[in-house]
């Protein structure tokens, strides 16, 4: 999500190309669409610093030391969590884990997802899906559903009810590092239209005011203001095969009030396509802004 | 040399289709120019942190300390380049928000332009140019005052966390250059003494 205020701010869209071809030599995809939307997401936000897919090891398992890691760039960089960090957060068992995750594993405790009142923190330890959903939960909903029996019952009952994680009947099965992303993509969702408010039917009665329009989408109705997007294009017609690519920019003018940007889809046409190894992104000043 | 003599095949455009806002009205889109992509060696470019020297700082708002360095070189000597962006994470335990006047040095002087701190990243805008014939790495060096500090023993630890927070571009075609790195690139650890 990104604020912009009732000036402009114009944004550079940048496609990483990893050589576009022709449709007729694209090879059949290895991962879901699902799974392949969860990477790039999962990458363009940090958690994942493996550069294509093939080498995040989405069907691998997860260790403890690597789950605070991402859980603590998603808390910080994606909820905009802040760590407690008059809180100490020693473990006995993590001298020999490197700096990085010595760190992180700190700031996980410190936003309170983590080594709750353990001295151990079994950085090696193979994550199951209860213990995931429950760090999810915490990093979500803050202490709410602690305090079930057994412990993550009330964390899992909540991720699904959220529709984030599907399947809890089997909460010791070991988690599997592409779904963790793909349960932080529809987490980080949880904010964006939800599609029940995008009906035609639901965007007049809401737009109306009416008594018909459901709850969830009464706050998202409540807009103003006009934003205005406008292309600056760039000064080459040719681009290279495969690399970093700006494509253009995109000028966003928020006119009588500041405007808050949820999404931006992006179609691609012309006479080729991409590989999947794609990924697009916006940038400004060359820092990645989604 | 027409760098673009090489014709290539496949042509590309990027349109936005949807913007979800919290605007009542949304006006225009985005298209990008048709872009043919063609057979053209992008400039390649190392980039390498150096382990900082400073192991120890004290708190003094009036004096700039070495938070980082950072190595970038290129081996053509046939075309310039710019760097334009710097991005670094901190996973130290010390607030960002504690530094105050930080920026990119090259030879001991200022080459960033801007300066954005969020919660755990620093990022800087600059334009700076390595010459056509400069073969040799540029050092890069991020000064900054520690400010203040929440108690003795907090720390710094910056590194370069993907490649692509570090932008450098062709001066000649705007293309973006293709960065070596290893990542993460730790710079050092740094504490508050």
């Amino acid at each position: 999500m990104k604020n912009f205020k009732k000036l402009f701010a114009s944004i550079a869209i940048v496609a990483m190309l990893s050589t576009a071809v022709p449709t007729t030599v694209l090879g059949a995809a290895s991962y879901s669409d699902e799974l392949q939307g969860a990477y790039d997401y999962a990458y363009a936000i940090g958690i994942t610093t493996q550069s294509t897919i093939d080498t995040a090891n989405m069907y691998g398992s997860l260790i403890r030391s690597h789950m605070a890691k991402m859980m603590v760039n998603y808390a910080t960089e994606v909820l905009g969590l802040t760590p407690n960090t008059s809180l100490t957060c020693d473990f006995t068992d993590v001298a020999n884990q490197t700096e990085e995750l010595q760190g992180y594993i700190k700031e996980a405790c410190q936003l309170g997802l983590m080594g709750q009142g353990i001295t151990a923190f079994n950085p090696d330890g193979i994550v199951t899906r209860a213990q995931f959903g429950t760090v999810l939960s915490r990093a979500l909903y803050g202490d709410v559903n602690n305090g079930g029996n057994p412990y993550y019952v009330n964390h899992l009952n909540a991720l699904k009810s959220a529709g984030i994680m599907t399947m809890i009947d089997n909460p010791n099965q070991v988690e599997v590092r592409g779904y963790v992303m793909l349960m932080m993509q529809r987490a980080a969702g949880e904010n964006a239209t939800p599609a029940i408010c995008q009906t035609p039917e639901n965007v007049l009665s809401c737009s109306l005011g009416l008594n018909t329009c459901p709850a969830q989408c009464q706050a998202v109705a409540n807009k103003e203001g006009t934003l205005s997007l406008s292309s600056i294009g760039v000064d080459y017609t040719n681009i290279p095969m495969a690399g970093l690519v700006k494509f253009g920019s995109v000028k966003f003018d928020a006119a009588s009030s500041d405007i808050t940007i949820n999404s931006v889809k992006i179609k691609k046409s012309g006479l080729s396509s991409l590989s999947g190894a794609t990924r697009i992104f916006f940038e400004k000043d060359g820092v990645r802004v989604t | 040399m027409n760098l673009f003599e090489t014709a290539g095949s496949a042509e590309i455009i990027l349109t936005s289709t949807d913007v979800s806002s919290s605007a009542q009205t949304v006006n225009g889109s985005f298209n990008s120019a048709s872009l043919i992509t063609f057979n053209y060696p992008i400039l390649n470019v190392t980039g390498a942190a150096i382990v900082n020297n400073l192991t120890n700082a004290k708190v003094d708002d009036t004096k700039l300390v070495e938070l980082g360095e950072l190595t970038v070189e290129k081996t053509d000597s046939t075309k310039a380049a710019i760097v334009t962006a710097l991005t670094l994470n901190n996973s130290g335990s010390s607030d960002l928000a504690y530094l105050k006047d930080v920026a990119v040095y090259r030879d001991d002087v200022k080459v960033s332009t801007k300066t954005t701190v969020g919660s755990r990243s620093i990022s800087f805008v600059l334009a700076d140019e390595i010459k056509t014939t400069q073969t040799s790495p540029i050092h890069y060096v991020v000064k900054g005052k520690i400010a203040s500090a929440d108690r003795v023993g907090d720390t710094y630890n910056f590194y370069l966390r993907n490649k692509e927070d570090l932008t450098v571009i062709e001066k000649d075609t705007a293309f973006r250059c293709s960065i070596n790195a290893t990542v993460p690139a730790v710079m050092g650890l740094i504490t508050i003494a």
